[in-house]
């Protein structure tokens, strides 16, 4: 058996010293927005227990062998398939205008159309932005994610704690971002910040949840999310990713499996964490 | 505004090293993700998060075809979907996108119940909890990481005047020395690191 001994990278102490101060010194703090940070801590750890005990190097490996295969990692990509989604994605998007239009009436019902109309062009940058992004740092493979989540590659090297340097580099353009948009500033006056998005007409507002709410539908969810991240190494991201680059089990297999689970977990919602009505 | 097109720009041409390195080198100039997340709020008011954009699009594909207020979902899948498929078929070359560490012994590759399992596990777990990951993680590294170097760069300045660190940054130029401070500041460290593993004599 060959075993995959990655590079310096916990050889040398200063990384990993580094990678401890980010790591933990994040999560450590509570600060403004609890609800996220329990959120992440709670699909990370999740991920991370799952992964440990799926993982084949464990003396339990054959009872989950159900999940995992011998064939080619990755299935089977095709680029053929990947024309195909690219080309689906752009049909839907250049008709959707058409099919919307003759169901406005109300000068109201135009404005709003007219703000959706704007939001094209930060919607189409982002989405190439979020593509390139994945794609350069590798986030799309799910082996990277895998030696991420997978703590016993400590012990033997493989640990690659790049995915939370990859979200701490993001740090400083998502802030930046911040810094424009009204009430969520730290260094730019209010008078010098947006109120109102900067592509849209006046009136909109930004989309900021301040939910600080911690509770069972949380937590549940999130755990889910845990789990199913831990075993596939996708998450929605990422999978859609694979999909456009034509891996045929995301496209079939993991594609179907999410609207499936976005349709019972919307169900769930209603009906389990439906919100108490008072009767008087 | 100016700020922003430079930190997009910079990224952009930042991002043009593709190295097929898996070491933390290649992955330090990357801020892509953060900078499409900014792009997304600054522009548009709405926080990235890929579950409920995607989520959203494929549970009522037809309803949402026909609602304007849900255009822009297409438009983001359309120009992501364009971009990868433009990337992956055309502009990298093959070994980076291998791959190759799936073929160990210790990573598991997920066989179809698991894909099935987990795309049901993540759809579910999306809409109970209330979102994903993307928007959630940056926005909490956001917040936290820059609001622990903002205090203690404060508490350093307070220390080192007594005039209201905060109250002073109204001018551009101003502005550009505190971007230029943070910058480097979060870049530097990641720059420590790529310097620490191609040139680990250094280190010692």
């Amino acid at each position: 058996m060959q075993w995959h001994t990655t590079s310096t990278l916990f050889n040398n102490p200063l990384p990993h010293f580094i990678h401890v101060i980010i790591g933990h010194g994040i999560c450590g703090l509570a600060r403004m927005s609890k609800r996220s940070l329990v959120a992440t801590c709670t699909f990370t750890g999740v991920s991370m227990l799952t992964t440990f005990l799926t993982s084949p190097l464990r003396s339990w490996a054959s009872v989950t062998s159900f999940l995992r295969t011998t064939s080619a990692p990755a299935g089977s990509m095709s680029p053929a398939a990947s024309g195909l989604f690219m080309a689906a994605c752009v049909v839907a998007a250049m008709i959707a205008p058409a099919l919307s239009a003759h169901r406005l009436t109300t000068k109201l019902e135009k404005a709003a159309a007219e703000n959706e109309d704007r939001k094209t062009l930060g919607a189409s940058l982002s989405g190439a932005m979020f593509a390139a992004g994945l794609a350069i740092s590798g986030m799309a493979k799910a082996s990277k994610v895998h030696d991420f989540l997978c703590i016993s590659g400590m012990s033997h090297g493989s640990y690659d704690p790049t995915l939370m340097v990859v979200m701490g580099s993001g740090i400083l353009s998502s802030w930046l971002g911040y810094q424009y948009v009204n009430g969520w500033s730290m260094i730019r006056p209010p008078e010098k910040t947006l109120s109102c998005p900067a592509a849209l007409s006046g009136g909109a507002c930004f989309a900021v949840p301040t939910s600080s709410v911690i509770n069972a539908e949380l937590l549940t969810g999130n755990a889910l999310f845990g789990v199913g991240w831990g075993l596939t190494g996708i998450c929605p991201g990422p999978a859609v990713f694979a999909a456009a680059a034509g891996n045929l089990n995301a496209i079939f297999l993991w594609m179907p499996g999410f609207a499936v689970g976005s349709y019972v977990g919307l169900k769930i919602k209603e009906s389990l964490f439906a919100p108490k009505v008072k009767t008087a | 505004m100016i700020l922003l097109t430079f930190c997009i720009v910079f990224e952009t041409s930042a991002s043009e090293k593709l190295t097929p390195d898996p070491h933390l080198s290649s992955l330090c100039y990357d801020s892509q993700t953060g900078g499409s997340a900014s792009v997304l709020l600054v522009l548009n008011g709405t926080i990235m998060g890929a579950s409920g954009i995607l989520s959203n699009t494929i549970l009522n594909p037809f309803e949402q075809l026909k609602d304007p207020t849900n255009r822009w979902r297409y438009t983001y899948w359309a120009s992501f979907a364009m971009t990868v498929n433009l990337f992956v078929n055309y502009l990298a070359p093959p070994s980076f996108m291998a791959d190759n560490r799936s073929l160990d012994v210790d990573v598991p590759v997920s066989s179809t119940l698991a894909y099935l399992l987990g795309g049901f596990l993540v759809g579910a777990g999306t809409r109970i909890g209330n979102g994903c990951t993307t928007g959630t993680c940056l926005y909490i590294f956001v917040f936290f990481c820059v609001y622990v170097i903002w205090l203690s760069l404060q508490q350093m300045c307070r220390r080192v005047s007594s005039m209201d660190f905060v109250g002073k940054v109204d001018s551009p130029l101003s502005n550009l020395i505190i971007f230029t401070i943070f910058f480097f500041l979060c870049n530097g460290i990641l720059l420590l690191l790529y310097s620490t593993i191609h040139f680990p004599t250094l280190s010692m």
